[in-house]
């Protein structure tokens, strides 16, 4: 039975942990990351 | 610490008891798989292959591990034509020219054997065939890749190029894992990459090889059931897999067939 790569949700994933810890549970670079998915829709 | 150094250090390293653990799982994963191989034929239903799996599983002491494992329903997974994988065993049943995977993974004394084959319900189309047949090379091109020092992109890039060569392409949503005592473990083995790329294989790991090859794109779509993933572009897809060891010098395959079965048809 396969795994889901990591990679996939990895935009879920990521606002479900800023709506949780908010800014301090996320790197720097994650929140670069949470900024950009507005301006780079899938 | 970079990523590949992080992922190293949560990877196990097994020794010879663990390798013989994992010898027995996989041998009844496999056996599994041979047992089941003269009842898919056109008009049974994977609900029907599904019970006589975990009938067989139950029987030699072992449990199998899909079973409400994230909530998933069945004992099996039962991936028809379009399905690239996860499909669930249902009513349905099985047409002449359907091909199928079905995925088994047992967990015996604690251990699990992880494996998957293609199977045909009559005869299938040429081009259902050939894909099968690229699957299988692709899978085996991607174990002979493995050894100690190499990479896990080696294996992706085997595995790509060969099925890329033969207008197929190869599916990104899901990959190989690290498995033992735990299901779905690190490392992810993606079924693509770039030859030196990614983590060193060491002796002593153990995880899947199961690339997923389709006819058309590699995107799919999960299913709304949450589970069944299928092609985008509805195209078929076709999955074998092995679960392995990395050895001193290549790799041991805990899957094969005691029936020496490879690629269908197995009569």
């Amino acid at each position: 039975m396969s795994e889901t790569a990591h990679y996939i949700g990895h935009r879920k994933h990521l606002r479900e942990r800023f709506a949780k810890a908010g800014a301090e549970g996320l790197a720097d670079y994650e929140l670069v990351e949470l900024l950009l998915f507005s301006a780079l829709p899938k | 610490m970079n990523g590949d150094q992080f992922m190293e250090r949560s990877i196990k390293i097994h020794g010879p008891k663990e390798f013989a653990a994992m010898r027995k799982a996989g041998l009844l994963a496999a056996e599994v798989l041979d047992y089941i191989s003269p009842f898919v034929v056109p008009g049974v239903s994977t609900e029907e292959l599904d019970r006589l799996c975990d009938d067989m599983t139950v029987e030699r002491g072992a449990i199998s591990a899909p079973l409400g494992y994230r909530g998933y329903p069945k004992s099996i997974c039962t991936s028809i034509n379009h399905v690239v994988c996860h499909g669930i065993p249902s009513d349905k049943r099985l047409q002449k020219g359907d091909i199928v995977n079905i995925d088994v993974t047992v967990i015996i004394d604690g251990w699990h054997g992880d494996s998957s084959r293609m199977f045909y319900a009559g005869t299938p189309s040429t081009k259902a065939r050939r894909l099968v047949n690229i699957t299988y090379k692709a899978m085996m091109l991607g174990i002979a890749a493995v050894r100690p020092g190499a990479r896990l992109g080696d294996i992706g890039h085997a595995i790509q190029s060969f099925a890329e060569g033969e207008r197929c392409s190869v599916v990104r949503d899901f990959c190989g894992h690290g498995i033992g005592q735990v299901f779905h473990d690190s490392p992810n083995v993606v079924h693509y990459g770039e030859p030196g790329e990614g983590l060193e294989l060491r002796e002593g790991m153990i995880f899947t090889i199961e690339p997923m090859i389709n006819l058309g794109t590699w995107q799919v779509k999960l299913m709304k059931d949450g589970w069944t993933a299928i092609t985008k572009d509805r195209s078929l897809s076709a999955q074998l897999e092995h679960t392995l060891g990395v050895t001193a010098d290549g790799s041991e395959i805990f899957t094969l067939s005691p029936a020496g079965y490879t690629t269908p048809p197995y009569a």
